[in-house]
């Protein structure tokens, strides 16, 4: 029965990512991916990594850059609100996208063993002000670490460089207490088109040696300053590469 | 050797136990109890002295299953007069599922307050019960784009006041009460989750048995049914062990809703899962085809339950997705719900 969709509703071929984002990742982007082997090469792993831009891309470029080059699939985990919407819900499932639930995240770890992308900055990365280019926002409430020790696997960092320019942010508008960033995209070509049009600049992504930990999986809770702790530590790693693939970098079209 | 009885002997499921547990050679007697007979107007519930130990057998159509009415509801009295003179030692508690849908504001009589007397009962001075077995419902987890997809039985249950779900959690609460107080009783609470068979459907399985199947627009839910063989089997397993505690039920597997339609040679009606509430009976009774409200979440967003725990105890699903699906396609599957 399950041949055709696994559980999570994820379908095994991928039109999405095979064809027009494939090429999108390959041409105008000019992907560009190192640290590989620090990826696991079978069991589970939550990976994290930072998120920005008016319309995220991030999820996408670490998903398909991982499953065409290191033969392993990747579940993103995304807020729940997207799912209320028809058809968007829908689509992200058929694309290895689960709703972000610890339960969810847990299964998907511990039990089928896959390897799961989660953005700890959550929806703090795409609508921090531009003064925070390339900051990494703070990471929850640690929450990852707990998924990741729950589930007794490695955290496996992943850095993306390019992302932001492709949707620069202006300005962060306040509108019915909501905050909304105003991208250079939007200004240039409207809502709707300015939020698919993406400029192309050049995106890297660095691969962080995996963080593994001594604690036994499976225990009803954590000691909350250790999930802290871990996290900052993370962040910490994280930021420090992203400075050091800033600072190689020559311009943000060519990298 | 035990003597035993199905409250809620008359429904399709608990019809089943009691059939399947006659030919148990470790049972002694298996007995349905109904608080009235099938069909029949509800028992006058301001008079049960009246009707008090006065039993009414009635043989059924299909199998001749002999159902003892026994009101106890709200005086459990009778009932506890009725385990004591049987030497009953085994109560299997069905009255809770199929289908309550509709039943309103009776789904709180017959789901709490049956409950709460049936425990008044089994705890009673004479009872010699030291296995009840509840068939509760996997209706009581949430359900919702913020909830899990796959539910274990350590999850915290919704309550939301005034749905189906918060009557069955209320009356789980009525059983676990009872466990407390009755060290002697074993109190296993099965989670059924929606029942396909060829006499008995679920919400679910009714909507599924229609052609074309209406179906949410723009939603895939993954949906897991249980066999109605599936749920006798794990009834009886848990009376047999006298097990205690909590227990999901579902037969193996999980199936999205294009799938189960693919599967049947169903075609998808499609239609937009708002849950137009109070309007939906006037539309289904003009005949239009609507998404019934308490299914609406469930068509967006999915519910599936763990049932690791019972098959730890050593139960088994016997059936698949697949063949659920089938078990609604088999002929003499005509008459929906109860």
């Amino acid at each position: 029965m399950n041949e055709a969709i696994d559980r999570w509703g994820r379908a095994p071929l991928d039109p999405y990512r095979d064809g027009f984002f494939a090429k999108a990742c390959r041409s105008w982007f000019r992907v560009e991916w190192e640290g590989l082997e620090h990826l696991p090469r079978e069991g589970g792993a939550l990976l994290v990594s930072n998120h920005a831009g008016m319309m995220p891309i991030d999820g996408g470029v670490i998903q398909y850059g991982i499953e065409s080059r290191a033969q392993r699939l990747v579940y993103l985990l995304a807020h729940h609100g997207f799912f209320r919407v028809p058809f968007v819900g829908r689509m992200m499932n058929r694309t290895g996208t689960v709703v972000a639930h610890p339960d969810n995240a847990h299964r998907l770890l511990r039990e089928d063993g896959h390897l799961v992308l989660v953005f700890p900055e959550g929806a703090k990365g795409p609508v921090k002000p531009p003064s925070e280019r390339y900051r990494l926002q703070r990471f929850g409430r640690g929450g990852f670490v707990e998924t990741a020790l729950r589930a007794g696997v490695p955290i496996v960092p992943i850095v993306l460089m390019g992302t932001e320019d492709t949707t620069p942010t202006l300005e962060v508008l306040e509108l019915a207490g909501q905050r909304y960033p105003l991208t250079l995209n939007t200004l240039l070509f409207g809502p709707i088109l300015g939020a698919l049009a993406h400029f192309p600049a050049k995106i890297r992504v660095r691969v962080l040696p995996a963080v593994g930990f001594d604690e036994p999986a499976e225990q009803p809770g954590y000691s909350r300053s250790l999930l802290m702790d871990r996290a900052e530590a993370i962040r910490g790693d994280m930021q420090a590469a992203l400075d050091e693939m800033l600072a190689a970098r020559k311009s943000r079209w060519l990298g | 050797m035990r003597r035993i009885v199905v409250v809620g002997g008359a429904s399709p499921l608990g019809r089943r136990v009691v059939e399947r547990m006659r030919s148990l050679a470790w049972v002694e007697s298996v007995r349905g109890v109904e608080t009235r007979l099938p069909g029949s107007p509800r028992a006058n519930a301001s008079s049960p002295r009246a009707r008090r130990g006065r039993t009414e057998r009635k043989a059924e159509e299909s199998v001749a299953i002999e159902i003892d009415v026994v009101p106890f509801v709200p005086d459990p009295r009778p009932l506890g007069e009725y385990l004591a003179k049987e030497r009953i030692d085994t109560v299997v508690q069905c009255a809770l599922v199929p289908d309550r849908s509709g039943l309103g504001a009776h789904a709180h009589e017959a789901d709490v307050i049956a409950t709460m007397c049936l425990g008044a009962a089994i705890g009673q001075t004479g009872s010699l019960v030291r296995s009840w077995v509840l068939a509760s419902s996997s209706a009581v987890y949430p359900l919702g784009s913020h909830a899990a997809l796959i539910h274990d039985e350590f999850q915290a249950i919704a309550r939301d006041e005034g749905t189906v779900a918060a009557s069955i959690a209320e009356a789980e609460d009525y059983a676990r009460e009872s466990a407390h107080r009755l060290p002697h009783v074993d109190v296993a609470i099965l989670r059924l989750q929606q029942l396909a068979g060829r006499a008995v459907r679920g919400p679910l399985a009714a909507l599924l048995a229609r052609d074309p199947v209406p179906s949410p627009l723009g939603f895939d839910p993954a949906i897991q049914l249980l066999h109605l063989e599936d749920a006798a089997d794990a009834l009886i397993h848990a009376a047999h062990q006298e097990l205690a505690g909590i227990y999901n039920v579902a037969s193996a597997g999980i199936v999205h809703w294009s799938e189960a339609l693919r599967a049947m040679e169903r075609r998808a009606l499609p239609l937009l899962p708002l849950g137009i509430g109070p309007f939906e009976p006037l539309l289904a009774r003009l005949g239009l085809p609507v998404l019934p409200a308490e299914l609406v979440d469930l068509l967006r967003f999915g519910h599936a339950i763990d049932t690791r725990k019972l098959e730890r105890a050593g139960w088994r699903p016997r059936y698949d997705q697949r063949s659920c699906l089938e078990a609604l396609d088999a002929p003499g599957s005509g008459s929906p719900g109860t």
